[in-house]
């Protein structure tokens, strides 16, 4: 059993005058311990997917329509309220990607570490504050600074203390939704050095939300490209690297500068990405697509495995037109 | 190709409670016209109070500026707005620096109306010609701004800065707000207008792949100083000093074939209140002596065309 199945998820959005699809019928799976980069431009549908999973969406005006979410065979969409407050934080947890807004700024960190094993572990004010200490620690940063205020952190240290705040339930899953995209690339190489150590220490597995894929090749087993509400393409690190097969996978290892190689041009993706309120029929990718022909325009594209463990969406991928 | 910019022992010191913040510290470079001089650094590095002061949107502490030859330090008044027409700036957040209450034909005129140029209806016909320019389709002419995505609004950001045919702008992040796709548009688009009317540019970034492709030549600041500058390619293949070695390593590459590097930067930037005489970078250097710690380095040319600020650079790069 994997540790977390998402089938058929479908999420959206509903305005007195419109109804956003965020998510459409999407599959995704994690196994125990592993790391999944999920990639895609803003408005893909990346962070309304980690939403859904914590149940966090806020409804209305969003809607989980429909699908499942299977997090150790259990249900998530069932389960009731007070369940999922025992899971969010405690086996499920997230790390968001603005660590100035994820915190309290008048609770002091160690207090806010505390808070959440006291929350989810039955241990006294003392014992919980003694592991949010040892949690201060374990992220690099001395334990007498737990009577500082957020304030007075920098902005890689703010984020370290929201990671502690994660994993102080050693959570079997954690969600980082763009956790270094506010930090400088020293510190986000620290931070990423960090997340991966302790991911190994507390055997967590991992959901990786980036647009990054230097960040993807750092730190993922699996990586799923999503566009416009659906993945187009999943497989191992290596298929993705190596082997990518959907024009957008490639359009966007494409469209970024090389440290080593001279381009004279970069190739962009043209254009834009569909309102998610007046999805084409169709591809999806056909408006930003060179390889669009007119079944592309007609056809639902289906999500097809080409060679073990490697899919793509996209007919003429897999016919190996491309 | 000559000279466009010089800048000399350039200063900006900001006061604060804790004593003068030194932002831009003696910084001296030149920029001959259609080039790119890039401005690398992390947050808090100086990069962006440099390329305001370049532009005398903020006024200099110390040292001297040149446009052409001129010496526009002191200029004030009627000369100086003729001047500031040629120099512009496209700012990092196309979301915060438009008026939201402008429509983008109003946005586009608004220079042109400010220095009182043209009338109304030839403004309307050269807010078109740039919008062909800059690759914006004339159906948004009367949108506003929060209707368009951050691609377009950053071109409006670029037509706004062109349009009173400026010789030289200063970009400030203009890419880091947008999308990887939307960014190689946006970069593609500098390029273009750059070749065409013949631009010069200072770009200031904190993403090194972009200032890779972008650059004529680099300038790597760390807490208000230069550290080190050179051609833009040679900066990749050959980095000298330690701190620009730092951070090549620390970019996360999008490949899965380069062996890992391992994190070479620990700890933070300085604090650049009142900075002692010692090397800024001398607490997280590897290779920090008593030396560093008692004197600051001099920027000095050790290779050809290739400046770095750091006292061991022959020892740690083994160079005669």
């Amino acid at each position: 059993m994997s540790l977390l199945e998402i089938k058929h998820l479908s999420v959206q959005f509903e305005t007195r005058d419109s109804v956003i699809k965020a998510v459409n019928d999407l599959d995704l799976t994690i196994e125990a311990g592993q790391t999944l980069g999920l990639v895609g431009e803003t408005g893909a549908g990346k962070t309304t997917t980690a939403l859904s999973i914590l149940r966090l969406i806020q409804e209305p005006p969003g809607r989980i329509k429909g699908g499942e979410i299977l997090f150790e065979g259990k249900d998530l969409l069932k389960v009731s309220n007070e369940e999922m407050r025992a899971i969010r934080g405690n086996e499920i947890s997230m790390i968001f990607q603005d660590p100035m807004t994820a915190l309290n700024p008048i609770i002091r960190v160690g207090e806010q570490i505390a808070e959440v094993i006291r929350l989810h572990e039955n241990c006294s004010k003392g014992e919980a504050m003694e592991k949010a200490l040892y949690m201060l620690e374990t992220v690099g940063i001395r334990p007498e600074r737990s009577m500082d205020y957020p304030h007075q952190f920098s902005g890689g240290m703010k984020q370290r203390v929201v990671i502690a705040i994660a994993l102080a339930c050693s959570p079997k899953l954690l969600i980082a939704d763009e956790p270094t995209t506010a930090l400088d690339v020293t510190i986000q190489a620290q931070v990423l050095e960090m997340m991966n150590k302790l991911k190994q220490q507390f055997n967590t597995a991992m959901l990786m939300i980036t647009h990054d894929l230097g960040i993807v090749a750092e730190t993922c087993d699996h990586v799923a490209i999503m566009y416009a509400g659906e993945l187009v393409e999943y497989g191992t690190i290596e298929r993705i690297f190596h082997n990518p097969r959907h024009p957008y996978t490639n359009g966007l290892f494409g469209a970024i500068p090389s440290l080593d190689k001279d381009v004279d041009r970069l190739r962009p993706i043209p254009g834009l990405m569909p309102d998610p309120a007046a999805l084409p029929k169709g591809c999806k990718f056909q408006e930003r697509c060179e390889y669009a022909c007119d079944k592309c325009r007609e056809n639902a594209q289906m999500f097809t495995e080409i060679e073990p463990g490697h899919f793509v969406r996209c007919e003429r991928a897999v016919r190996g037109e491309i | 190709m000559g000279e466009l910019i010089r800048v000399e022992n350039l200063k900006k010191y900001f006061p604060t409670p804790g004593g003068m913040l030194h932002a831009v510290d003696d910084v001296s470079f030149s920029i001959n016209e259609g080039e790119t001089l890039g401005v690398v650094g992390e947050s808090g590095c100086g990069k962006s109070t440099l390329g305001r002061v370049v532009l005398k949107l903020i006024e200099p502490t110390d040292g001297r500026i040149y446009y052409r030859g001129q010496d526009i330090t002191d200029l004030k008044g009627k000369s100086f707005a003729e001047l500031r027409k040629k120099m512009q700036i496209v700012f990092q957040d196309p979301y915060s620096s438009l008026n939201p209450r402008l429509c983008v034909s109003e946005l586009i005129a608004d220079p042109l109306k400010a220095n009182r140029m043209l009338d109304r209806r030839s403004r309307q016909e050269k807010v078109y010609e740039l919008m062909d320019m800059v690759g914006l389709s004339r159906r948004f002419a009367f949108s506003y701004p929060h209707e368009l995505d951050g691609g377009r609004r950053q071109r409006i950001g670029i037509a706004r800065a062109l349009v009173l045919d400026p010789d030289f702008i200063v970009c400030d992040e203009p890419v880091s707000a947008l999308d990887v796709s939307i960014q190689a548009q946006i970069l593609n688009l500098l390029q273009d207008l750059q070749q065409q009317r013949n631009l010069t540019y200072i770009f200031v970034t904190h993403d090194l792949s972009v200032v890779r492709h972008i650059s004529t030549n680099i300038m790597v600041m760390y807490v208000g100083v230069v550290v080190e500058k050179c051609e833009a390619k040679e900066l990749f293949k050959m980095p000298l000093h330690p701190y620009t070695k730092g951070l090549l390593s620390a970019i996360p590459i999008p490949s899965i074939d380069v062996p890992r590097n391992k994190v070479e930067l620990k700890g933070e930037l300085t604090s650049p209140v009142e900075p002692k005489n010692e090397c800024r970078f001398v607490a997280r250097c590897k290779y920090a002596s008593d030396l560093c710690r008692s004197q600051a380095p001099k920027f000095e040319e050790v290779l050809p065309n290739h400046f770095v600020s750091c006292h061991h650079v022959k020892e740690i790069n083994h160079l005669a």
